[in-house]
């Protein structure tokens, strides 16, 4: 199938009768873009033109090479943006040399538009005008409808769509008239038309842009035409259609199944849809972490992975709402973990900030919502789903609940100190509440208790939560820095809770060995402050092994594996015998040993290591 | 296929693979205190902070070639099964034993801390050497640790008749040894210990 265009934008005119416009040659640049230059295109780019201001001659030419110099095409398209109008019965394009007291002269008719196509062996025709009263080119249609032109097998059938009726002017906003945004709009995948047919075509896009704009009162009516048709009457590809007619890219992204990215995104469809039809369970983020992860690893460029991750992000989010629910920043964390390697590419840069914006936008909300239920219900942080025993799984989930809670207000606070105030409220609840959860029970909690802590300190707000730390750090030490181990089968943990309060030891198997959270805990202490009280009874924790991944960089610090970087295990007794020690033999090896400089990390930067670290909780952010 | 049982045999291979793991683990803890394994996940180094110095060591890699015919499963050979799961347990195990040693050797090499047999008479003449470049060790209870003495099987049994057949003089002088580094385990417990704030012993 052979597709070619003119597009012709005619701004200026030497004639005083005809006002210069500013918006006709940006339209048929659009036009040539999408239809001739995008991954949608099916126009052959040596056998279409654009054409800027041109005077008569120029399109005649163009017109002649196209249909006749070289290998005459199935599809033909004309767009036009410029003035036009009806002179004695005939609607007349206005080019460049264009004057209106002799315009059968110097203006391009429509009739010899029809006579020029009529003569060559083209299948089928577009034509979209873009100008003041272009529907008065009825009048030229019964120069085409005649027997030796139309009707017999083989002759060409054509699709017209007009911008504006033939007593209406056609309007333009920024730099663009409205029919060619509303058509680029369609045509580009901005907007969706249908998922049915592979290709478009013109009458039909005509309707639905003029549904649209009689919907918007728009005070322009376009109109379409067709005549001669038969067969596909293609005038472009449609973005929306897909070969598999069970799942559509569209069904869990905004990203046109047809687009390049869309293609790519095709072959994680059946666990995208899955995900975005179940998202609830506690590994449903990571998964789907791991899908956009692999999905953005096989598209081409930056460009497409930004596309990408905002397809499906805010599709994802958008799941949600209006309300508002944790899973939202859990989906931005997530898609912030797989842009942090590109965060020196500008475009990342600022689809990192936009989620960011986004994450302050849902994390406020979620904020008022948790203290408004708070307020009115103190057992609110309480699961009471489930029957019988269920509830008794609070003992377990509710500090690690707590712990998160505390860690994404904190991560709110990176974006928006001003919500401190708000913050402080929800931790006063906790304080007055739930203090007897504050508690260390898994290693889970430790990225977020450790960026609660970490943010706190940075914003030299540290006094407003040293109680907390208190508490965490008087339970660790209270059962002897005994937490459950990452990702412990759900069966182990009720076994897990039972020995952490019935026997001295608990299995082996069952606790984290060595554990990041008390490292966490001591950093944290020195920092606040009551290293030294923790000095008193750190003998309690002789012979325990801390441990800590110090990350060569913070691009890898998203990847499911860190490849670079080193464990460090600390034994307490033998590599340290204070909080001070401690935290001297850290900084000392951090600094060795990463390339991350501490004191110069961007808001950007600090926000995606806490980000990657919620999301993957086997990490810890050490740079916040 | 029909009723493939898709989930449920994912879910069987998880948790024959966390069997197999865990024997594997059972099996070395013969030699190293399950305490002192430790589970990384990530990066491919550790370092070993000492206060002479810190060293970089990489992880390093351990890996068994399985398989299993479908002619032996059509047939329903269980020994198949049993004798998969030994080799993944075998195959892990000895690999890591062999890995631990060699790093034991080159540590004792390096530092000058190994006996030459040849140098020595006899088997319990390098046991006796051995035992006085030996530090002991106090375990969390307090008590001292006597060291661990690995073998290969067929040196295990001249050694033992090498030892029984020595005089009472040589078995004074091992418990006299053993004395003298029991006493000094000790000390060093306590002035380990006494460098906590919150002890005073």
């Amino acid at each position: 199938m052979k597709a070619y265009l003119v597009a012709i934008g005619c701004d200026d005119y030497q004639s005083e009768t005809l006002n210069d416009l500013s918006g006709a040659e940006n339209d048929a640049s659009a036009v040539y873009d999408v239809l001739v230059d995008s991954e949608y295109s099916i126009y052959e780019k040596e056998s279409s033109y654009l054409l800027k201001s041109p005077v008569i001659n120029d399109v005649k030419g163009a017109l002649e090479e196209a249909l006749f110099d070289k290998e005459c095409p199935d599809i033909f398209t004309l767009f036009f943006a410029g003035h036009g109008g009806v002179v004695d019965g005939t609607y007349y394009l206005c080019l460049n040399e264009t004057k209106t007291d002799r315009m059968s002269f110097t203006g391009l008719s429509l009739t010899e538009i029809f006579r020029i196509v009529s003569s060559s062996e083209v299948k089928h025709v577009n034509l979209i005008i873009d100008a003041c009263n272009t529907a008065g080119l009825v009048h030229d249609l019964l120069s085409l409808i005649k027997p030796e032109l139309m009707g017999a097998k083989g002759s060409f059938g054509i699709s017209i769509l007009a911008a504006a009726a033939s007593d209406e002017y056609a309007g333009e906003v920024a730099g663009q008239g409205l029919l060619t945004g509303s058509l680029i709009n369609l045509i580009s995948g901005r907007e969706k038309v249908n998922s049915d047919v592979e290709f478009l075509d013109l009458v039909n896009l005509g309707r639905v842009i003029s549904t649209k704009f009689i919907q918007e009162g728009k005070d322009q009516t376009p109109s379409s035409w067709g005549m001669n048709l038969y067969g596909p009457s293609i005038f472009s590809k449609n973005p929306y259609h897909s070969q598999d007619d069970t799942i559509s890219t569209h069904d869990f992204s905004f990203i046109p199944p047809a687009s390049r990215v869309g293609m790519v995104l095709l072959n994680y469809k059946d666990d995208l849809w899955g995900l975005y039809d179940d998202l609830d369970n506690t590994e449903g983020v990571r998964d789907f972490l791991e899908v956009i992860r692999s999905a953005g690893e096989a598209v081409d460029n930056t460009d497409d992975l930004v596309t990408l991750l905002k397809g499906v992000g805010y599709r994802f989010i958008e799941k949600f709402s209006p309300e508002c629910d944790f899973k939202q920043l859990e989906l931005i964390n997530a898609i912030s973990t797989v842009l942090i390697p590109y965060l020196s590419n500008e475009k990342a840069r600022v689809a990192f900030s936009e989620f960011m914006a986004l994450f302050k936008f849902y994390s406020v909300r979620l904020l008022d919502d948790t203290l408004a239920n708070l307020q009115e219900d103190k057992y609110y942080l309480i699961n009471k789903e489930g029957a019988g025993f269920d509830v008794l799984s609070n003992y377990y989930y509710l500090p690690i609940r707590l712990s998160k809670l505390v860690g994404y207000f904190a991560q709110l606070l990176l974006v928006d100190e001003g919500s401190n105030k708000k913050v402080s409220a929800f931790l006063d609840l906790v304080r007055k509440d739930y203090r007897g959860h504050l508690m260390v029970i898994s290693e889970e909690q430790a990225p977020y208790l450790h960026s609660f802590f970490g943010i706190y300190h940075v914003l030299g707000k540290g006094d407003q939560v040293k109680d907390f730390l208190i508490s965490y750090m008087r339970d660790y030490i209270g059962c002897s820095g005994q937490v459950a181990a990452l990702n412990l089968p759900t069966e182990d943990t009720l076994k897990f809770l039972i020995q952490r309060y019935a026997q001295n030891k608990v299995n082996i198997e069952y606790k984290s060995n060595p554990d990041s959270l008390g490292a966490s805990l001591l950093l944290q202490s020195n920092a606040y402050g009551i290293g030294e009280d923790v000095d008193s009874v750190l003998h309690i924790l002789d012979r325990h092994s801390f441990h800590l991944f110090i990350p060569s960089n913070i691009s890898q610090f998203g990847e499911k594996v860190i490849e670079n970087g080193f464990n460090m295990v600390l034994r307490c007794g033998s590599n340290f015998w204070t909080c001070k020690d401690f935290n001297d033999i850290v900084k000392e090896h951090f600094d060795k040993y990463s390339e991350v400089d501490l004191s110069s990390l961007s808001s950007i930067e600090k926000f995606s290591c806490v980000a990657s670290s919620f999301v993957q909780p086997d990490r810890i952010p050490l740079m916040v | 296929m029909p009723f493939s049982y898709k989930t449920e045999s994912k879910k069987f291979g998880k948790a024959l693979l966390e069997m197999a793991v865990r024997a594997h683990r059972e099996k070395i803890s013969q030699y190293v205190s399950k305490d002192n394994m430790h589970s990384f996940q990530h990066g491919r180094s550790w370092l070993t902070v000492r206060e002479d110095g810190t060293e970089e060591s990489s992880f390093k890699e351990a890996g068994v070639e399985l398989s299993i015919g479908y002619e032996d499963l059509i047939k329903n050979d269980i020994n198949q099964f049993f004798q998969f799961l030994d080799t993944f347990i075998e195959g892990f195990t000895s690999q890591t034993m062999q890995g631990m040693f060699q790093t034991i050797s080159e540590s004792c090499d390096k530092i000058g801390n190994t006996v030459n047999q040849k140098e020595n008479a006899s088997q319990a003449e390098v046991f006796l050497e051995m035992l006085k470049k030996v530090e002991f060790s106090v375990n969390e209870n307090g008590q001292v640790e006597l060291p661990q003495i690995h073998v290969g099987t067929d040196a295990a049994e001249p050694l033992m008749q090498s030892l029984e057949s020595q005089g009472e003089e040589f078995h004074a002088e091992v418990e006299r040894i053993k004395q003298e580094k029991s006493e000094a385990a000790l000390k060093k417990e306590k002035v380990r210990l006494n460098r906590y704030k919150g002890i005073d012993i």
